[in-house]
């Protein structure tokens, strides 16, 4: 992994970031930040909805459609921008562990809200008349909810590698 | 006021020698702090794409304000008091300072 982040650092297209740090990375990072803001806002305003804390005076549907599009949209632009970003800076995050682990989660979390919004589509009256009630269902929301705080807190951590001791390849190297 | 004395009051305080001192407490502060920014932005988002009349136009405003807004000011307090102990943190300049208060809304 090391190898192939010094090679991506060498490409054309990481020399051009690198050549323009002073404004591109900052940039780069700060419409990552709005994506977070969308996605995050999304999970937690379906989160609250599922929860039975907020917008009980829309269906769950309702809500999911209101939102879901905003979800999507926004780990659309955090895929783009947090490319940008890995092909700007490969060594300082690939070799990371908090960059897997926050990628690991990422995937968990897309799993999830992929089946639930399939699920939902296909047993509307199900989720909308018992699924939703469920206590594990409610148990589900918070966890999805906490995953994202977690992959927050990891994105941060990629620039604090060295607080996971013998577990970060960066302080190996 | 003198803000040198100040920043220098802020530095040599007990909170800020154990935000120095802790490997965690600082990262954690900053995540909290873009937990609550993302949740403060979100949640403004929906009830500005409200008033603007791009979004959720058939629910009643006045449901959706008394729906959403607490959220909002729950995560507003989240994200000033992480940002609060920011400036005692490592190298609380000025310009950090002036910074700071411009952007808090």
């Amino acid at each position: 992994m090391k190898q192939f982040a010094e090679w991506l650092s060498t490409t054309s297209s990481s020399v051009f970031i690198q050549n323009h740090n002073g404004w591109v990375i900052p940039t780069i990072q700060s419409i990552h930040i709005v994506g977070i803001a969308a996605v995050f806002g999304s999970v937690f305003m379906i989160c609250l909805r599922i929860l039975g804390w907020a917008g009980m005076d829309q269906t769950l549907r309702q809500t999911t459609s209101r939102f879901g599009p905003w979800l999507t949209g926004g780990l659309w632009l955090m895929l783009v921008t947090g490319i940008l970003m890995v092909i700007g800076e490969p060594v300082r995050e690939l070799v990371t562990f908090s960059f897997w682990l926050k990628m690991f989660l990422v995937a968990v979390s897309t799993v999830v809200v992929t089946i639930f919004q399939s699920s939902l589509r296909k047993h509307e009256q199900r989720w909308e008349d018992t699924l939703v009630q469920r206590g594990s269902i409610k148990g589900l929301a918070i966890v999805t909810f906490l995953i994202w705080v977690c992959i927050i807190i990891l994105g941060r951590l990629i620039a604090y590698d060295h607080i996971w001791g013998s577990w970060s390849p960066a302080t190996k190297a | 006021m003198d803000i040198d004395a100040l920043l220098k009051f802020l530095e040599a305080s007990g909170l800020a020698a154990r935000i120095r001192d802790s490997v965690f407490l600082f990262p954690m502060i900053e995540s909290t702090h873009v937990i609550g920014l993302a949740l403060v932005f979100g949640t403004i988002a929906v009830i500005d794409l409200r008033l603007l009349g791009i979004a959720s136009t058939q629910r009643s405003f006045h449901r959706m304000a008394s729906d959403i807004l607490k959220w909002t000011w729950g995560a507003f307090a989240l994200t000033a008091a992480a940002h609060a102990q920011d400036y005692c943190g490592p190298g609380a300049t000025i310009i950090e300072f002036m910074i700071g208060q411009i952007m808090m809304p």
